[in-house]
């Protein structure tokens, strides 16, 4: 996996200290971290991207290598710190791996980190399969060090995820780190932010030089044609040049930032035309149409920016072949199959999930009360679907909280709740319930604390009691961290009780101020399933447990109702709803 | 070759295309593979490209399948522009019926069987259930389906070659039900 291969190809370069907060597509490179471990390298999940970045710039500072890992939304939770380290430095090598994610395929923007990093001023490299990203890893770690500067590994889903065949380097790198050294470079001021800004932008034309040579960026074919491409969009513009029988002038940018000029001009040469395929924003595509104006050029460059390539969605070898083709005008046979109208899966809540119980305890509570769900980033986003419909508005991690704060500000006759789970919690929600206290805010919080980070595949927080490496950690306690910030009502509650779940909102909903319920439930992925449940002859048919509650596990066919036994965890919400006691643990009959 | 694996998230697909992966490399070949799932952690479509040769994207062009093994019908069906011309297909029977077509019956299946088997590639359709019954568990219609793939000729991986795999890749206590289940797909009736 294109993950592994990132991680091993860190390990591989000597890292020694690797942080990270989960985030699809980019979750598996720390994992893997972890289970390929040779024991001296320390590796943690952090409680959010920030924590991250600056754990891994004092170990930085301090000579070691460093690798920090994130989705491309958390590279803007910890702008912050990647910003200022632009103008600092470091000295042990230090890559910020940012997983980009087109389509976006699980994802809230379609944001191009190259931008970011251009941004930032910060280099970016942009692998376009996984045996490519496994060797560039080494590289970036020596550009890192060359220009002491950060340096910003993005990857896309296609490679985070696509397996190839790689060839693994035994032997492991051996960096002496010198420790700490105390130095007036270490700490921001605007004095110093001036000078080193200067340097800075010395350094950025100089780097564009360097990676004119850098053994993956290359010009190759010929014609009077070209295709100027990076990441995946190179193999599949490569490909479709092979299925189509044609040549071309060929670029291949894997550093967009800062631009190889030098080979680009040497690309550009003699061109009439360019077609730029990359995903998400048209950076090389503003890059080529800027050398083309500053060397004037009569190159026409294609790409977004002229109507011929989509801004949004992920590429498909199918579109990049078509704009090749018509690019090239060389005719293709269009075929297509008439599939017949097939069933679309959209996400749902599994079977048993708690969220479901949780949310349904919220409706219930709130009934006759003119209320406002903020939803949140986690699982539970899927809380939105039928037929529980219970999220409102979904924004960013952690931003639920505030924004019902917001809400009932402008909408002072409503009741304003805010679900928010437990990872989400420790990662930006604590400062929103901080503000609610202080400004006096009447919001009700629904804490989702299922014991895991689920979305991304169950990784451990400061809530688990369980660290990165497997370790035991002190768990931080949700209620003793409301109890401190001054919320004054907080309840626990089990939602898979559903009477005394519905009370406890219902009792939060009336407190005058900012109150709590911690619903405590695991996530069923990671706790045995009970004895499931079947439906008994009692059912009328109603169908209640289906429309309101929109478990999988549930089945109506054939004008009956019925419990699957391989979905069914035995969760027992519906069983309390069912208007006929119908459904019942297996004791009951058939 | 190009292979397509589909189904629904649970049906173990994501093990059978590295179980066929793996068979490749072993015998030398590079190999390239994706998968495309979506938000869904259980119940969501799942389809797995694996390629070798020359490939350099993971992902398999509409048109270029050599071979499709398909879990459930409907997923076979969107896959279907993936299969080449004399491409083949594997292609368990049984349905399983997203959350939403019990709030609004939206699957129909006799439409999507008679499109599968009026396709003008070579289609080999099984029962996945009974094959699983027959080898006693829920839980190994991928490595009976593998098992209706390589005993066909159509994988190009041989049914000793899958076997070495199993033993390779699976714990000791699964390996008897696993090469049952293999053999039960290479004997399966075709319907």
């Amino acid at each position: 996996m294109g993950n592994e291969c990132i991680a091993l190809g860190a390990i591989h370069a000597g890292v020694k200290c690797v942080c990270g907060y989960p985030g699809t597509p980019s979750t598996e490179i720390l994992e893997t971290v972890v289970k390929e471990n040779p024991g001296d390298i320390y590796v943690e999940w952090s409680v959010n991207e920030k924590a991250a970045v600056e754990v891994a710039a004092g170990a930085s500072y301090s000579g070691l290598r460093t690798l920090v890992t994130m989705k491309q939304v958390g590279l803007n939770a910890c702008s912050d710190p990647v910003m200022c380290l632009a103008y600092i430095g470091i000295k042990g090598g230090m890559v910020i791996v940012v997983a980009d994610d087109p389509g976006p395929i699980s994802s809230q923007t379609e944001q191009d980190t190259r931008h970011f990093a251009g941004f930032s001023k910060l280099p970016v490299f942009d692998p376009s399969t996984p045996d490519e990203a496994y060797e560039m890893i080494k590289d970036a770690y020596e550009y890192s060090e060359k220009y002491k500067t950060p340096v910003i590994f993005r990857p896309t889903t296609r490679i985070c995820h696509g397996y190839s065949s790689v060839d693994l380097k035994e032997d492991v790198e051996c960096i002496k780190a010198e420790g700490f050294v105390k130095d007036p470079k270490w700490a921001i001021f605007p004095k110093l932010s001036y000078q080193n800004h200067v340097t800075l932008e010395n350094r950025i034309p100089q780097i564009g030089e360097d990676f004119s040579s850098y053994r993956f960026n290359e010009v190759n074919g010929t014609g009077s044609a070209g295709i100027a491409s990076s990441g995946i969009g190179y193999a599949y513009s490569k490909e479709a040049l092979e299925s189509l029988d044609a040549e071309c002038k060929f670029l291949k940018v894997a550093t967009a930032y800062p631009f190889p000029e030098k080979l680009a001009l040497e690309f550009l040469s003699g061109l009439e035309k360019v077609l730029v395929i990359e995903e998400l924003d048209p950076v090389i595509e503003r890059e080529l149409t800027y050398i083309c104006g500053k060397y004037n050029l009569k190159t026409k460059i294609f790409g977004k920016l002229t109507g011929n390539m989509p801004f949004a969605g992920e590429y498909s070898a199918e579109l990049v072949k078509s704009a090749v083709s018509s690019f090239l005008n060389i005719q293709q046979k269009e075929e297509t199959i008439a599939v017949p109208n097939l069933p679309i899966r959209p996400p749902v809540l599994c079977a048993g999930c708690p969220h479901r119980a949780s949310f349904y305890a919220v409706k219930q509570a709130a009934k006759g009360l003119e209320a406002i769900f903020s939803g949140d980033i986690g699982c539970y986003t899927l809380g939105n679907a039928k037929p529980l419909e219970m999220v409102d508005t979904c924004l960013c991690m952690g931003a639920g909280i505030t924004m019902a704060q917001g809400l009932q500000r402008a909408n002072p006759q409503t009741v304003n709740f805010a679900f928010v789970g437990d990872s989400t919690f420790f990662h930006t929600g604590i400062p929103g319930i901080v503000n609610a206290v202080y400004n006096q805010t009447k919001i009700v919080v629904i804490i989702l604390d299922n014991s895991t980070t689920a979305m991304t595949g169950h990784q451990p927080h400061p809530g688990t009691g369980v660290m990165a490496s497997g370790a035991v950690a002190e768990k931080i306690d949700i209620a003793g961290v409301l109890k401190a910030i001054g919320v004054k009502k907080i309840i626990k509650s089990n939602p898979l009780e559903l009477e005394k779940a519905v009370s406890s909102v219902k009792e939060a909903a009336e407190f005058d101020g900012v109150s709590a319920v911690i619903f405590e439930a695991p996530c069923i992925a990671i706790s045995k399933p009970g004895p499931h449940l079947i439906i008994t002859d009692k059912c009328t048919v109603c169908r209640k447990c289906i429309k309101e509650l929109g478990c999988p596990a549930i089945v109506y066919s054939d004008g009956k109702v019925y419990i699957d036994s391989s979905l069914c965890v035995g969760c027992n919400l519906c069983s309390q709803i069912c208007p006929s006691g119908a459904i019942s643990q297996q004791e009951g009959c058939r | 070759m190009n292979y397509i694996i589909t189904g629904v998230g649970g049906q173990g697909t994501v093990l059978a295309s590295k179980l066929i992966a793996d068979t490749l490399i072993e015998r030398g070949e590079k190999v390239r593979s994706a998968e495309t799932i979506g938000m869904a952690q259980r119940g969501g479509s799942v389809v797995s490209h694996i390629r070798t040769e020359s490939a350099l994207s993971p992902v398999v062009p509409k048109g270029s399948a050599n071979v499709l093994i398909g879990f459930e019908p409907s997923e076979a069906a969107r896959c279907m522009p993936y299969l080449k011309k004399n491409g083949v297909a594997i292609i368990s029977i049984n349905p399983v019926k997203p959350v939403t077509s019990s709030l609004e019956d939206n699957y129909d299946l006799n439409e999507i069987l008679t499109f599968l088997k009026n396709a003008p590639q070579k289609m080999l359709m099984v029962d996945g259930i009974k094959l699983c019954t027959e080898a006693g568990s829920s839980k190994v219609m991928n490595v009976c389906l593998l098992g209706v793939a390589a005993g066909s000729g159509y994988l190009g991986i041989t049914l000793d070659e899958m076997r070495a795999t199993l033993k390779r890749r699976l714990p000791p206590k699964l390996l008897d039900l696993n090469c049952r289940a293999l053999q039960i797909g290479a004997d399966a009736p075709l319907i």
